[in-house]
């Protein structure tokens, strides 16, 4: 589905942390990249070499300190943070590293954050959570703290947060790392239906069971804030 | 998801307690100023009392607006307060009108 | 509105989560407003029913000043008194202190006039004959005695006394007449040894309400060993009731300000490592800057507007339904007779607004500012844990 419409297109971008400090640090160097809508794409590399800074730019997470990141047809290097948080809200879900849900709150509470902030009304956002919830197959444990819950179920838990809001992309960075084999496996089937659903996943990874896995269409290789090479399957 | 009804519904009961608290108020203002006060008047008016006994641990606390400004500090103006109630409530600061004639 | 709601509900989510520490500022900060209240309401009661009641005081009093003390006043003062035009009527008064050894506390004597009858406050009778008298309520209950009863007091000759009490007044009058022992005049002149043709002080009608300052000045001017005190000065004595300056109040606030601040202190630096993170889950998964301040907003209206309100009800009740049982004996002081408080409610709206702004205003402030600063860094740092 590479050949989808333009979703994202990167152009020469760059990201210097720090900039003119002694501890400057350069993540990224001039990276190009562009991302077709229904696209499943790995950005593959050791730690350190980039894959977070990049798919935070891809998210509207931050900006680049130069080059041309253009979303939606806008280029978000210009936009205020306003119209940032707007184009996350609406374009990107994603599912962090660890898994970054707040403690001590409930699992629907966690799952439906994204929404408070908007129009819809409590009882439809119930509706979507439990939606989310059970086909993700935990809808039973909505009422749990999140820290009462698996590795796994925080997991999904934190998946279900990402699709709440029925993002077109969905962003996730080394989703495996805190997996076994096993559930590993699962998160990569539940992304593949998400992808056969049409929506576009991006993976930050260095963990060969994402990368080797079929659904995954393109793989960029990226070292020291630099894309090395592109693999089309 | 019904925390927020829950504290909207507290936050209303508050409200309207201390409205309720706040037409007693009135209520009770009112009739007690009826009932009590001629009474009360009459008695400061034939005793011909001049303070409130509250206080009556010292004679500038029993009578503060009769103490001159000497009594509470004894003869050193700024020595130290020992009586509590000296705190809550200060002597008369008088505003006489005062006409002084020089002698020589 | 729904996202207010919305953002609401999570707030008090969030609340929930650190339920002890929330609890813990409410009780306390619900505590501080309560006695903040409580005094408030006390004083502005007791202001209002001494302004009220004091309205029938004597116009203008006449004290004696020796040697920059309050001396017996000559009865001659008073013919020259009554000469100053404007002046109705002037009166000697003749009053004093006791203390009473045995109960170890303070009484006020005062000397009346024989025929003072229909008083409804009072029980029985004013004294109408020597060797009677007639008590406060306060009087009787220390003393443990009551009408028909005889009281023994030990006079300037150090001799006991015999009195019959023929009247006690009602405790709905304590507040004026708790400690008061009610002597015939001749009575107290005699058991004081008063200097014959003298007077503790001298209480001045005046015709013309608005003369009263004139003929104030008149008299210091006519008699300069005295200081005549008017009407209006006795009111205002008692506008100095927990007046701000004074000690108490300096304390009391100084400590609810200190207890504050130190809230304040842990709140602004406080901003924990947890809480930054969240605020960066928040921005990441899709709230705006606006949307993260509006939550510590109602964060802050709930715990402030809480306790505010729990506090001025506890405050009420404490004063006007309890008759201010816990702070009456900070302010009773070292006074062994203390009338029972029987507050009148008067409320001033303003003042209560005037307090829930200051309270409520500055935790607001105390919880939406440090989050600002958090939530207006980019997002991306959550990415990184
Ligand atoms: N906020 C930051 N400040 C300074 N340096 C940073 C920051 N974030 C990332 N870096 C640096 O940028 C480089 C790329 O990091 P990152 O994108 O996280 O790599 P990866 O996700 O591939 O491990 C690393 O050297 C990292 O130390
Ligand atoms: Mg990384």
């Amino acid at each position: 589905m590479a050949e989808g419409k333009l979703l994202i297109h990167i152009e020469d971008v760059t990201k210097i942390y720090n900039p003119g400090k002694p501890d400057e640090i350069r993540a990224l160097s001039g990276a190009s990249l562009n991302i077709g809508g229904g696209e499943v794409i790995v950005l593959k590399g050791p730690s350190g070499s980039g894959k977070t800074t990049m798919l935070s730019l891809i998210g509207c997470m931050s900006r680049p300190t130069s080059g041309k990141i253009v979303v939606e047809g806008r280029d978000v290097a210009k936009l205020p943070e306003h119209f940032l948080t707007n184009i996350r809200r609406k374009t990107f879900g994603f599912i962090f590293q660890q898994f970054n849900l707040i403690r001590n709150v409930s699992v629907i509470e966690n799952v439906l954050l994204p929404l408070y902030p908007l129009k819809t009304g409590l009882s439809e956002m119930r509706e979507r959570g439990e939606k989310v919830l059970g086909d993700l197959g935990i809808r039973e444990k909505w009422h749990l703290k999140v820290n009462r819950l698996s590795g796994g179920e925080q997991q999904r838990v934190a998946i279900a947060r990402a699709l709440i809001n029925e993002p077109d992309v969905i962003i996730a960075d080394e989703p495996t790392a805190h997996l076994d084999r096993q559930l590993s496996l699962d998160l990569l089937k539940i992304l593949e239906d998400l992808n056969r659903e049409g929506k576009t996943v991006v993976i930050a990874t260095h963990d060969p069971i994402v990368y080797d896995h079929p659904f995954v269409k393109r793989i960029v290789e990226m070292r020291d804030g630099r894309i090395q090479g592109v693999t089309v399957k | 998801m019904i925390k927020h009804r829950f504290f909207i519904g507290v936050t209303l009961l508050e409200v309207i307690i201390l409205s309720i608290f706040f037409f007693y108020s009135l209520a009770s203002v009112q009739t007690r100023s009826r009932d009590e006060m001629p009474a009360k008047r009459q008695l400061v008016k034939l005793l011909e009392l001049t303070d409130l006994a509250i206080w009556t641990e010292a004679r500038y606390t029993r009578h503060p607006s009769q103490a001159d400004l000497f009594t509470p500090f004894q003869e050193f103006p700024s020595s130290l307060e020992h009586f509590p109630a000296g705190s809550i409530i200060a002597p008369l600061k008088s505003a006489e009108s005062t006409t002084m004639i020089f002698g020589r | 509105m729904i996202r207010h709601l919305k953002i609401l509900e999570y707030a008090l989510s969030s609340l929930v989560r650190r339920k002890f520490k929330n609890l813990s500022i409410i009780v306390v900060y619900t505590l501080t407003i309560s006695v903040l209240a409580s005094i408030l309401f006390l004083t502005h009661s007791l202001k209002l029913e001494a302004s009220n009641i004091l309205l029938e005081a004597p116009d203008v009093i006449v004290q004696k000043i020796s040697a920059g003390r309050h001396d017996l006043i000559p009865a001659e003062y008073i013919t020259k008194i009554r000469d100053i035009p404007g002046v109705g009527t002037a009166k000697p008064r003749y009053w004093g202190y006791y203390y009473d050894a045995l109960t170890h506390s303070n009484y006020t004597l005062l000397g009346s006039d024989s025929n003072l009858t229909g008083l409804s406050l009072l029980k029985g009778s004013m004294p109408s004959d020597s060797g009677q008298c007639a008590i406060g309520k306060g009087v009787s209950d220390v003393r443990l005695t009551g009408i028909g009863r005889e009281m023994i007091l030990v006079d300037s000759k150090n001799t006991g006394v015999v009195f019959t009490i023929v009247g006690v007044f009602s405790s709905e009058s304590s507040l004026l007449t708790n400690d008061l022992v009610i002597l015939e005049k001749e009575d107290l002149i005699k058991f004081f040894g008063l200097k014959a043709g003298s007077a503790t002080d001298i209480a001045v009608k005046v015709h013309n309400e608005n003369e009263v300052q004139t003929v104030a000045g008149k008299i210091k001017q006519l008699l300069p060993d005295t200081r005549p005190i008017t009407k209006s000065e006795i009111i205002r004595t008692y506008d100095t009731v927990f007046n701000w300056r004074s000690g108490m109040m300096l304390t009391i606030f100084s400590s609810a300000l200190i207890a504050f601040c130190i809230l304040a202190w842990d709140k602004a630096t406080g901003i924990s490592a947890e809480e930054k993170q969240e605020i960066g889950i928040l921005k990441a998964i899709g709230w705006d800057t606006g949307d993260i301040l509006v939550l510590k907003f109602w964060e802050g209206i709930v715990v402030s507007l809480t306790s505010f309100l729990l506090g001025i009800i506890a405050a009420f009740i404490h004063v006007f339904f309890l008759g201010a049982t816990i702070l009456a004996p900070v302010i009773k002081g070292w006074s062994v007779l203390f009338p029972d408080f029987r507050f009148v409610p008067y409320i001033d709206l303003y003042q209560i607004f005037v307090m829930g702004f200051l309270t409520i205003a500055p935790y607001i402030a105390s919880t939406v500012i440090p989050s600002w600063k958090a939530s207006v860094t980019d997002p991306e740092n959550v990415m990184r844990g």
